[in-house]
């Protein structure tokens, strides 16, 4: 606007505010506009100002935000200019907010040192007060040297430098309606806030010195390199990702330029942006990965770093590699991705859309071709996730197939042993193992060719084919070969470079010993169309190869027939038995590969043959396991009551399979774990399942999902699988055998049936029923395929080292450990020294055994099995808890003299076995062997019972030291523990511990006007020992043992004048009366120690039991606490004698002296005591006693 | 009126099991033993080990399952089986073995074992070694853990002979993946039943 048209626009204001019409909106507006026009060169310089202030701090931030508001998960390189902070410091010069920009800026305040600081405030005041000319000057300096020191922490791991998140929200506040930032705003408010003092709102964490940082493209931009628009997509910064699916790592991308000239500062400061603090994730280091401009199979390395300089010297070596027209590795489009290093557990390549996923070990194994290559199928709902995460990644690479490369990782570095190793067995040996872990996508690759789905194998002339290969042209004639071994990335060099440049003999065919259709060279092998065989050593010349869809053969003309798995019935089998002999909790996971076996292999067909057979005997065996476990509540008659018969059927088939491993009876995985690496055979698992299902069928159980019918369904079904497995053990003709297998087929999925809906059958061991899910409808996520590869992949070594010759095709990383001497590896898993055999004793007499108990009706007796049988009296024995002592008489250890029981076997009926418990079994064995009637037996067992108050015989050492004993006590107070988990009480609230040194005291409690007292002649005036006394805060504990050592010891001294007849026939009498209360001088029992010149002993039982009570009186009234009274030598066991009366010493101590008489215990089974005072007292004396009984 | 037990339990939430199964409600027909009056007994041997064994009998018990059914739609205790009993229920309780509160029991075990007056016979077998456990009421206490709880109060034999029950911090039911039914915690479980059968608020 010239100066005469701006007088002539104020003149019109004027006037136009002198008419006074001002009210009008129509002249209002005229009057704003003629304003507007007046005002607008220095209006327009205010916007763009501001715009350039917002846009200098904030864009940066801007751009490394996604749609979301979230960090972008992959950045490029940021890059430091000096201009871009002297333009920002013009702008802020004009709008004379310098000084306090440089004087309040939260980097120069934190980083700069007092001097520097100075320095630079004051030159920043310096240049307010110069002219124009000198002004731009200064600040060309004050630049450079803010942006020197700027670079120098730049390069510090301490300075700070990430996406602030309330910087971001702000910013996102100030977006458009159409779309676009406001940046004038933003600088508006920046200005607003920094003009008058030193910052509010977000602007205070903002510092100037950020404006000379940008992106050296913007990071939404999509990369060139196909490899790295795949990385830049698969993070969904720009698409709401399946995060169930995979997990992304976090990557910074360079472009060559940035390679080749960013320096340190930049570098480790876009590290820092992308990754956060790097000194963790140079710990396990950085990869630096070539991404090639145009997709191929690719001969560019990858680089890994442990440092800031190997980084550095990693970018330049590449980047110039790639710009070098000399280098093989020349590719001027290309860039440089760097992200952390995943320490690998396993990796997996899909083919989008397709129905399964190919798994190796460590991170290439499969893309590389290192073996132990495992094809695992998927849900189609899980393909489909896949396919649909591809399409939401939108590559726009021009290419209609996909491959995605994924690695999971591995949570157990620092471990002994290898990963497979260490995952497989512990995921097979823990019971309730169920370790989920999703994978980090690492690469989305383009295909060139669309890759065919694995089909099952065709069979030719009755064989499944078991060679995987390629022939484009359907069928070649081999003339010459190249092995790439694994067919990895260097190894295709040649092959490539011979084939861009038309190289490639005639007849050539490509062998990957190692590889598989996934490996590098099977990309090379569809580009240019050789023909690629795997997993086999070349052939000779002169073979003749045709592909029938993905697998090879060599037989000329060959016709395909459809798969019939009865072909591979041979590695079926050794499957079986080493699913036998290697059985444990965790292969419920190779269920999905029994069903694949059937119905269409996708890997080696004999592997899946192996897998199917594995996995059919550990579904028998788990069977077996869980019955055997639950039929542990039975022969007690806690659930289900069992009958001998049935007692036996339990007793004997756990103790044929566990052999010299002794059985807990009552625990339930003692049961599981004597199935565990022995060997039972098919056909006794058939027999001992078919027995078993009697346990489940005759004995009622209680409704519920435990036990009884149920099971009984589930056992009988395993009994159905293991007479069909045992008929294709035979020989049958082929269409027999096909038939056979397919009944097979029907009969495990009618078993897993039944376990699954038996409220989980496995439930106690398996714990996940997902993997039964797996089985049939395969994987529906990626959770479970580590756990699931690693158990695979010990088979994988198993199968291809010890059944088939062929270990080229196992990975280095399946069995490579540390040469330690300690590290374990998968080989040492699969010993023969691993597994043992039934014992003989049983394997030789199993089945005359199981057809004895065929014939014995579910009220039957077993006695004659028992007498017929060594097997039998061993276990029956091994449940007893005892072995048989040697028994001179007999000159054996099976006369039957053994020691009694502690449980029978059986609940109901009676079952003849000489060492049962249970008075009618022993009223039975009695009758047979000594002529004993009901009414007697029951009045001699009462001599003999075990309810009167008496413990173990007392040793006439009497007890150990005093000392010994509180050890004990001490001892357990300092272990015990405090249960945080608690929820039983004795008091509210917990007692204060007290802090008087020691947590305990020793005392001498001294004997209190009881004296020992006995009859003229007889008696000897003595005190009773004092009595030590241990008090604790928890425990008090009074030793009576001396005490009870001097009453033996009188007792003894007395008793010596009598034989030992007579004392054991005072016993059996005296033992039959009944107890008389204390105080009281009459009844049979008085009268007898009166007739027979026993009455001052009973009279020092009756001194005694005051010496006892007046002791526990006294500590009573002491703490107001109960007392043990400990009497036994035994320390486990207090016994408080305080209420018993003097009778039951008196029966007491006579029956330790009969005891320590005879040698052995005078209190347990009938038959048991009878047999052992035959041997101590003769036989006429037992006679006696039994007529005693009548 | 609420109680003031139920007013301390956890909230129960009915949750369906997976597979439903109307075989773990039945009984067969005369099988169900009814007791005299409502009774809670522990087997005192047991608690020497840090188990805390109950047995409950009622004069209703098919009532007392139906409404077990109705009212907590599980049988099932956590880490035991079903509760359920042709007497009532049976419940078991336990503490860390050599812990402080299993010494603490073993030592109530043999103060109520010199008590013989206290013992009745087992509603199962013909043991003689359960006493019975006289609730009388809820009392303010604290856990290992130092937390406030509340707790049930119980007395054995003698008035000394005390038992207490922490009940008011524990869930009601869990329900894993592995169950078919929600497993009931026997703290809350018991709290329940005390509720119904010992806790007689008068009205004012």
């Amino acid at each position: 606007m010239k100066q005469n048209e701006i007088e002539q626009t104020i003149a019109q204001i004027k006037k136009a505010l002198g008419r006074g019409d001002y009210d009008s909106q129509k002249q209002k507006e005229k009057v704003q506009q003629m304003i507007d026009d007046l005002y607008y060169p220095a209006t327009a310089l205010e916007d763009q100002r501001y715009t350039v202030l917002g846009e200098s701090l904030y864009v940066t931030t801007h751009l490394a935000t996604n749609s979301r508001g979230q960090k972008r998960s992959t950045l490029p390189m940021l890059r430091a200019s000096k201009e871009g902070l002297s333009q920002f410091m013009i702008v802020a010069e004009r709008l004379g907010i310098l000084p306090q920009l440089v004087r309040d800026d939260v980097i120069i305040k934190k980083h700069f040192t007092e001097e520097e600081r100075s320095i630079v405030v004051k030159m920043a005041d310096d240049i307010d007060r110069q002219t124009d000319g000198k002004k731009l000057l200064l600040l060309e300096v004050l630049a450079t040297v803010l942006a020197k020191n700027m670079l120098e922490y730049l390069a510090d791991d301490g300075v700070d430098i990430s996406i602030n998140s309330g910087i971001v929200t702000f910013i996102r506040g100030h977006t458009k309606p159409d779309g676009r930032m406001d940046y004038r705003a933003m600088g508006q408010y920046f200005y607003d806030m920094r003009k008058d003092s030193n910052g509010a709102g977000t602007s205070a964490s903002l510092s100037f010195l950020t404006s000379m940082l940008s992106w050296t493209v913007s990071p939404d931009t999509p990369r060139k390199s196909q490899k790295a628009r795949g990385i830049q997509a698969m993070t969904g910064d720009d698409y709401s990702r399946t995060e169930w699916l995979w997990q992304v790592k976090p990557s910074l991308f360079l472009s060559l330029e940035d390679a080749t000239e960013a320096g340190a500062a930049e570098l480790m400061a876009s590290m820092r942006l992308v990754f956060g603090k790097v000194a963790g994730i140079f710990q396990t280091g950085v990869f630096v990965r070539t991404c090639p401009a145009t997709p191929r199979p690719g001969a560019l390395e990858n680089e890994k770093a442990h440092s800031p300089t190997e980084l550095l010297n990693a970018i330049r070596k590449l980047g110039r590699g790639m710009l070098d027209k000399t280098q093989p590795d020349y590719d001027p489009e290309g860039c440089l991705c760097v992200m952390p290093f995943i320490q690998p557990s396993c990796s997996a390549v899909a083919v989008v859309g397709h129905n399964e996923i190919v798994m190796g070990g460590g991170f290439d194994d499969v893309t590389a071709g290192g073996g132990s290559n495992i094809v695992i199928p998927i849900s189609d709902s899980l393909a489909s996730h896949m396919k649909n995460e591809v399409r939401n990644m939108k590559l726009d690479d021009g290419m209609d197939a996909h491959e995605i490369e994924m690695v999971w990782y591995n949570k157990y570095i620092g471990m002994t042993g290898n990963v497979t190793q260490h995952v497989s067995q512990r995921a097979v040996d823990t019971s309730g193992y169920d370790i989920e872990s999703t994978p980090f996508i690492t690469q989305v690759r383009g295909l060139h060719e669309a890759k065919e789905s694995l089909t099952p194998p065709p069979m030719i002339d009755g064989e499944a084919l078991t060679i995987r290969g390629n022939v484009p042209t359907g069928s070649i004639e081999q003339q010459t070969f190249i092995n790439v071994g694994s067919g990895d990335l260097a190894e295709c060099i040649n092959l490539e470079q011979m084939a861009q440049n038309g190289e490639l003999p005639a007849g050539l065919v490509v062998y990957a010993p190692s590889g598989s259709s996934n490996a590098h060279v099977a990309g090379v092998g569809i580009q240019w169309e050789i023909p690629v065989i795997y997993g086999i050593m070349p052939r000779e010349n002169g073979t003749i190869w045709t592909e029938i869809k993905g697998w090879v053969t060599d037989i000329e003309g060959a016709e395909p027939e459809s798969y019939n798995p009865s072909a591979l019935a041979d590695f079926y089998l050794e499957g079986c038995k080493d699913g036998d002999r290697f059985w444990n909790y965790g292969y419920h996971v190779l269920s999905q590969f029994f069903h694949t076996y059937l119905t269409g292999p996708r890997n080696d067909p004999r592997f899946e043959a192996y897998l199917g057979g594995f996995y059919t005997t550990w579904i028998l065996k788990a069977t077996l396991a869980v019955a055997m476990g639950e039929g542990r509540h039975a022969y007690q008659g806690n659930k289900a009551k069992f009958w001998p018969i049935h007692g036996l059927i339990h007793t004997y088939t756990a103790q044929a399979i566990a052999g010299d491993t002794k059985i807990q009876w009552n625990k339930r995985n003692s049961y599981y774990r004597i199935l565990k690496h022995k060997e039972v055979g098919l056909h006794n698992l058939a027999t001992m399942l078919e027995t078993y299902v009697r346990i489940y069928s005759e004995p009622a159980w209680p409704s519920g999902s435990y036990g009884g019918k149920n099971y009984k369904e589930s056992v009988q079904k395993a009994v159905d699988v293991a007479k069909t497995l045992r008929l294709v053990t035979q020989k049958l003709t082929p269409e027999d055998k096909s038939y056979a297998f397919k009944n097979l087929l029907g009969k495990v999925n009618t078993l897993e049936n039944a376990v699954h809906n038996c409220s989980f059958f496995f439930n106690k061991f398996v714990a996940n029923k997902k993997w039964f899910d797996i089985g049939t409808r395969h994987h529906g996520n990626t959770a479970k395929l580590e756990h699931q590869y690693h158990v695979l992949a010990a088979l994988h070594y198993r199968f291809y080292r010890h059944h088939v010759d062929e270990p080229h095709r196992i990975s280095q990383n399946i069995y490579k450990v540390i040469d330690d001497g300690f590290s374990m590896t998968v080989a040492s898993d699969w010993t023969d020294d691993n597994w043992s055999s039934l014992s003989p004793t049983f394997s030789e007499q199993m089945d005359s055994v199981y057809a004895h108990i065929k014939k014995i009706k579910s009220e039957g007796q077993i006695s004659a099995l028992h007498d017929k049988y060594s097997s039998v009296r061993e276990a029956v024995m091994a449940f007893s808890g005892k072995h048989a002592p040697y028994c001179e008489d007999c000159d054996s250890y099976e006369c039957g003299c053994y020691s009694p029981t502690t449980n029978p076997l059986h609940y109901h009926g009676t079952c003849g076995l000489p060492n049962c418990p249970k008075s009618e079994c022993q009223q039975a064995r009695l009758a047979n062997n000594m002529g004993i009637g009901t009414a007697q037996f029951q009045h001699l067992e009462k001599m003999f019972n075990t309810s009167l108050h008496v413990s173990g015989p007392i040793w006439h050492e009497g007890c150990p030291a005093v000392e010994d004993l509180f050890v004990h006590e001490k001892m357990k107070i300092g272990m015990l523990v405090t249960d945080t988990d608690a929820t039983v009480f004795t008091e509210p609230n917990r007692p204060e511990v007290e802090e008087d040194g020691n947590p305990y005291s020793l005392t001498a409690v001294p004997v209190e006007n009881v004296p020992i007292w006995t009859k003229p002649n007889r008696n000897t005036f003595q005190d009773w020992p004092d009595t030590i006394v241990f008090k604790s805060k928890y425990d008090t504990v009074m030793d009576t043992q001396p005490a009870v050592n001097t009453l033996y010891w009188l007792f003894k001294k007395r008793l010596d004048e009598l034989t030992d007849k007579e004392v054991v026939r005072h016993y059996v009498k005296l033992r039959l009366m009944p107890i008389i209360p204390t105080n009281k001088y009459d009844g049979e029992f008085l009268e007898y120690i009166g007739e027979n010149d026993l009455w001052d002993l009973y009279s020092l039982c009756q001194k005694f039991q005051k010496h006892i009570r007046k002791l526990g009186e006294d500590l009573a009234d002491i703490d107001g606490k109960q007392v043990g009274m400990l009497t036994s030598s035994q320390y486990s066991t207090l016994t408080d004698w305080r209420h018993t009366r003097p009778q039951e010493f008196f029966l007491y101590i006579l029956k330790s002296n009969c005891t320590n008489r005879i040698g052995t215990d005078i209190v347990g089974s009938l038959t048991y005591v009878l047999q052992t005072l035959e041997t101590a007292l003769g036989r006429e004396f037992v006679e006696e006693v039994i007529a005693n009984g009548k | 009126m609420e109680s003031e037990i139920t007013s301390n339990m956890m909230k129960h939430e009915m949750t369906e099991a997976d597979n439903p199964n109307e075989d773990i409600w039945h009984w067969s027909e005369g099988s169900l033993k009814e007791g005299p009056y409502a009774q809670l007994s522990v087997k005192v041997p047991h608690m020497a080990g840090g188990k805390v064994h109950m047995q409950f009998t009622c004069a209703d018990v098919a009532g007392l399952h139906e409404d077990m059914k109705e009212h907590l739609g599980t049988p099932f205790v956590f880490l035991g089986e079903s509760a359920m009993r042709n007497y009532g229920v049976s419940i078991n309780l336990s503490v860390k073995h050599g812990s402080i509160d299993a010494n603490n029991l073993e030592s109530l075990s043999k103060a109520i074992e010199s008590d013989g007056d206290c013992f009745v016979q087992s509603c199962a077998s013909e043991a003689e070694d359960y006493a019975v456990m006289q609730f009388r009421g809820v009392v303010d206490g604290e856990d290992n853990n130092g937390v406030a709880v509340k707790m049930l109060d119980f007395r054995i034999g003698a008035e000394k002979n005390r038992m207490l029950i922490a009940f008011s911090h524990v869930p009601s039911a869990l329900k894993t993946e592995s169950m078919n039914y929600p497993e009931m915690r026997g703290e809350w479980f018991l709290a329940w039943l005390c509720s119904r059968y010992f806790d007689t608020q008068e009205e004012e």
